[in-house]
């Protein structure tokens, strides 16, 4: 017969929630500033200071100041931007990683809900559902040896 | 903060002078070393460590791994370490290396550009000597101007160089973040509409 310890469990689920939504906050600013509830006017969320295209002075981030363009590096014809396919590489995996980091919080959420089933399933009775779940999630998501 | 390194005004006419009717290769960087500086350190920064970290809490999940047992959490603890916790420890780790080699470019930018400086400085050196002869009344401009161009040629010779070193770091540098993404999208390919719908099942409804 399964064991199940509510407040383990709920002690977890809550840790995830709690960290899958300041990802989430972070990742998909809603109304408000730029960067929904985060407080703009002091720092940006860490993950946008890694962009190359970047507000230099972040500390002192105004609404006008937000990114720079690849216009900021056009060449006038005594100059070159050597850079060029380094930026436009980053910025393709740049986004890659964000969308990898969100996907992994997606991720987690699912094992925080488990979790909080759990927690009710004082019964057992939807050990299967959940266990069917997981197994489903694992070996779709799964990335192998 | 380090200042961005440009070029100075006497050195910046000088290139602008021998580059316009086509004697000097050599073109000035407009790149920026410190977005690559803030960016790489950035991409190691504690905090993004710490916010991805937070997304597998290790001593909550521990204590539900000990103080339970069946099926089910068999199966959390294989899917949470096959997949979250997983991919939290491998983002980790890639986005270290991608640090790596946004600190390599901002070392090569470095490098590139002050050597420049000091061969621009060089050059200068040497045209300005070497414009004195014309005020001398047995001077001969075409001969000025051959040895100026001659001059250009050895300082485009030696920047050739110096870009070609930073153009193997910059190679390296982008097979490093090409890698990495690569991870990144076998992560989130493996996210598919039904795989969503599979996860969303486990909402409370």
């Amino acid at each position: 017969m399964p064991k199940y310890d509510e407040s383990s469990l709920t002690e977890a689920a809550q840790s995830i929630s709690s960290a899958t939504d300041e990802t989430h906050e972070h990742y998909n600013p809603a109304g408000g500033s730029q960067y929904g509830s985060w407080p703009a006017s002091t720092t940006l969320p860490a993950h946008e200071r890694m962009s190359l295209l970047l507000v230099k002075d972040f500390e002192a981030l105004t609404d006008q100041e937000t990114y720079q363009t690849l216009d900021d590096f056009k060449p006038e014809s005594w100059q070159i931007f050597l850079t060029k396919d380094f930026f436009t590489t980053f910025e393709t995996v740049y986004r890659a990683a964000e969308k990898a980091v969100e996907t992994t919080s997606q991720q987690a959420e699912y094992g925080g809900y488990g979790l909080d089933r759990m927690a009710l399933n004082a019964k057992a009775v939807e050990d299967k559902n959940i266990t069917a779940i997981f197994n489903a999630l694992d070996k779709t998501q799964n990335r192998g040896g | 903060m380090a200042e961005t390194i440009t070029l100075p005004g006497d050195l910046a006419d000088l290139v602008k002078r021998w580059t316009s009717d086509g004697a000097m290769k050599f073109r000035w960087p407009t790149d920026d070393e410190i977005n690559f500086k803030v960016s790489g350190d950035s991409w190691n920064d504690r905090e993004v460590e710490v916010e991805l970290n937070e997304l597998n809490p290790e001593d909550a999940i521990k204590k539900v791994l000990q103080k339970n047992e069946g099926p089910a959490i068999d199966a959390f603890a294989k899917y949470w370490r096959d997949v979250p916790a997983r991919n939290v420890t491998d983002l980790t780790r890639s986005f270290k290396r991608v640090s790596a080699a946004l600190l390599a470019m901002n070392a090569a930018l470095i490098a590139y550009k002050n050597a420049a400086i000091k061969n621009l400085s060089e050059l200068k050196k040497y045209l300005d000597d070497n414009q004195k002869w014309a005020w001398l009344p047995w001077s001969d401009d075409g001969a000025i101007h051959k040895r100026a161009v001659a001059m250009i040629g050895v300082f485009d010779l030696a920047d050739q160089a110096n870009l070609a070193n930073f153009r193997a770091t910059m190679a390296n540098s982008i097979s490093a973040i090409k890698q990495e993404a690569k991870l990144y999208d076998d992560i989130v390919k493996r996210f598919t509409p039904d795989a969503a719908k599979t996860g969303d099942k486990l909402t409370d409804e």
